[in-house]
């Protein structure tokens, strides 16, 4: 059988060599390797085979058909070159494929635009965070309930002596005190936009995903200016008929605290099937505790602010009208998904 | 916190001719949001969203409360009819009960003796009312428990009397390792400052505020029964139930700091059902400790 098979084989590379054109190579192709085949016919004569061989033969098939392969396409593409004598230089080239940015970064860039033109400046905080700046300086102390609404990952290492553990921010928020450290007096005019991290993975959760979150202190700021601020950003982000509303929430880190809503943008307001009632839920926001300015080293005294954080996958969602069954197809790197933007 | 609240069951307590769509609209705008309403064979359910800074609204009573202080504001007349129970004594010492209560982990103690309950399944407008709140009815006690905690937002606990040796109980902080098996057969190493009830034998029959012991357990068998219904310091509440990730619904209550006046609203309503559904005599007085001070109002302008 082995001796078959390397006859075969040489038979086979001889012809080859010889060919002349590639009509040649594709007879020969069909001979030894199409269905009906030389070398089809030996690997259905293996199950007449002894069971300790079986193995061998197969795999010194499967090496002579590679080897035919390649011969056979070597051999085209010699024959190619050769035949070719004037080659057409202005014709234009195959065009490297070139990628393009993400929907979210997109996204980021749109929201970024809408809050720089109203003096915002826009800061990055870490990812990898102490528990103080998640939590503690939130008025979140260890063993608060509140906490629940986050579902944090913790990272295994050493405590900070006193910022406490280690974790992945689940929210922007952690920048609100970092902004007022790094500031230290106000006027403060930032807006974060962040990774965040929750342990959390379905059709409308991804584990990582981005929130934005807006900052302002000043003296004799308002629950006016944020409701200012928001009604800016709606009708800059999703269009001029928009328009927002505030409903009263509970945060520790705000008080008064609220979820804005913004009018659906198929109905405007009036109600639909798609909004239920008019209104679509956009995210949170609040003045700020005076808790978190003291953390912070501002006096609360003096200054009052407001805050708010959303999540960026949301708005985009709300803004493009996109319906993706599940949100976690944004990060699957799915080519067939991505370039359809 | 999400909670289901039966529109049938809310209108025991609020007098008012708003349709479920606008009590879902207005609460939306004001306080609880209503996340949906689902249809069912008890007629429409909201589901509510309630912030957890409002543990005094997650229940039924509560939203009732809410609602009766919101639609108003809209022009839509409510009113809140008020939980009715019956007379009760309270008394800082009974004969059925000897109990010895750490006043820093238990802000309001109350315990009251309930003879010869004779278990079985509830009356099916019971059970309805619980399929509609999501909970799975088991027989008369089990379910007047549920019954109440969903109404009010007051967890009850039932022992079984004749198993608390001697008639004595201590509600202390646990040790490190001490070791309790809760009513659902699962084993625990508690990880200390639990709030834990030790009966006259020394034995471990309940882990307060989270789930009540084994070996405590109302039964087919039981007779008398002992009803329990207190508010528990939230910070060791919610320090065991995290670190044993047992978050039973009393404990998701009670580390939010529930109200001691809660308490005797809670027994009373406990007793008259225990009457109404199980045939038990309760006796006349209910045992209460507390530490709360009523404050008088005072005029500050």
């Amino acid at each position: 059988m082995r001796e078959e098979i390397l006859n075969i084989k040489n038979e086979a590379l001889a012809q080859i060599m010889d060919a002349k054109d590639s009509r040649d190579l594709d007879s020969l192709r069909v001979t030894y390797l199409g269905r009906n085949g030389k070398i089809n016919s030996l690997t259905k004569s293996i199950k007449n085979l002894p069971k300790d061989e079986k193995v061998s033969v197969g795999i010194l098939i499967n090496e002579t058909k590679t080897t035919l392969l390649d011969l056979i396409a070597e051999q085209k593409n010699k024959i190619q070159q050769t035949v070719r004598k004037w080659f057409d230089t202005s014709i234009p080239a195959i065009k490297a494929k070139i990628g393009h940015l993400h929907l979210v970064t997109y996204a980021i860039e749109e929201i970024s635009d809408v809050f720089t033109k109203i003096g915002f400046v826009k800061v990055r905080y870490p990812e990898v965070e102490w528990d103080w700046f998640a939590f503690g300086s939130l008025n979140m102390p260890k063993d608060h309930p509140a906490r629940d609404e986050w579902e944090t990952f913790f990272i295994d290492s050493k405590p900070h002596p006193s910022y406490g553990q280690m974790i992945l921010t689940p929210h922007t928020s952690s920048g609100q005190v970092r902004e007022m450290m790094r500031v230290k007096t106000p006027p403060i005019r930032m807006i974060n936009i962040a990774k965040c991290y929750r342990r959390q993975s379905d059709v409308s959760h991804v584990p990582m995903f981005h929130q934005f979150e807006g900052l302002v202190i000043d003296k004799d700021i308002s629950i006016v200016n944020l409701k200012g601020t928001l009604d800016y950003f709606a009708k800059n982000f999703f269009g001029r008929q928009r328009q927002t509303r505030l409903r009263p929430f509970h945060f520790q880190f705000t008080e008064p605290s609220f979820e804005v809503d913004i009018t659906c943008g198929v109905c405007l307001g009036k109600g639909c099937k798609l909004c239920k009632a008019g209104w679509l839920e956009l995210g949170g926001a609040g003045m700020i505790h005076p808790t978190v300015l003291k953390n912070g080293g501002v006096d609360p005294t003096k200054y009052t602010g407001f805050a708010f954080g959303w999540g960026v996958e949301r708005v985009l969602m709300m803004k493009s009208g996109l319906k993706i069954p599940d949100l976690r197809l944004l990060y699957s790197s799915d080519l067939r998904f991505l370039t359809q933007f | 916190m999400n909670i289901l609240i039966p529109d049938k069951w809310l209108r025991e307590f609020l007098k008012t001719l708003a349709s479920p769509a606008q009590i879902s609209e207005y609460l939306s705008l004001c306080g609880p949001a209503v996340e949906r309403i689902n249809e069912t064979s008890y007629g429409p359910v909201y589901y509510f969203e309630v912030t957890t800074n409002r543990v005094d609204s997650v229940s039924i009573y509560g939203v009732a409360r809410e609602a009766a202080a919101i639609l108003p504001r809209f022009g839509i007349k409510a009113r809140l009819h008020s939980v009715k129970v019956g007379e009760f004594k309270f008394s800082q010492k009974v004969k059925y009960l000897k109990a010895i209560v750490d006043k820093k982990l238990c802000s309001r103690f109350t315990a009251a003796l309930i003879k010869n309950v004779i278990i079985k399944p509830s009356p099916k407008q019971i059970q309805d009312k619980l399929t509609a709140v999501g909970v799975r009815a088991i027989n008369n006690v089990v379910d007047i428990s549920n019954y109440v905690m969903h109404e009010l937002g007051q967890p009850v606990h039932t022992f079984d009397y004749d198993k608390i040796k001697g008639a004595k109980m201590i509600l202390r902080e646990s040790e490190k390792g001490e070791k309790i098996t809760t009513l659902d057969g699962k084993t625990y190493l508690l990880p200390g400052e639990d709030i834990v009830i030790e009966d006259g034998q020394k034995r471990l029959i309940d882990l307060a505020g989270i789930m009540g012991g084994e070996n405590s357990a109302v039964d087919s068998n039981t007779k008398n029964v002992l009803l329990f219904v207190q508010t528990y310091n939230p910070l060791n509440i919610r320090r065991t139930s995290m670190s044993l990730a047992k978050r039973s619904e009393a404990a998701v209550l009670f580390e939010k700091d529930l109200d001691p006046e809660l308490v005797s609203v809670g027994i009373g309503r406990t007793i008259d059902l225990f009457v109404k559904l199980t045939g038990g005599v309760p006796e006349k007085e209910i045992l209460d400790f507390t530490t709360l001070k009523r404050l008088q109002p005072q005029l500050i302008s």
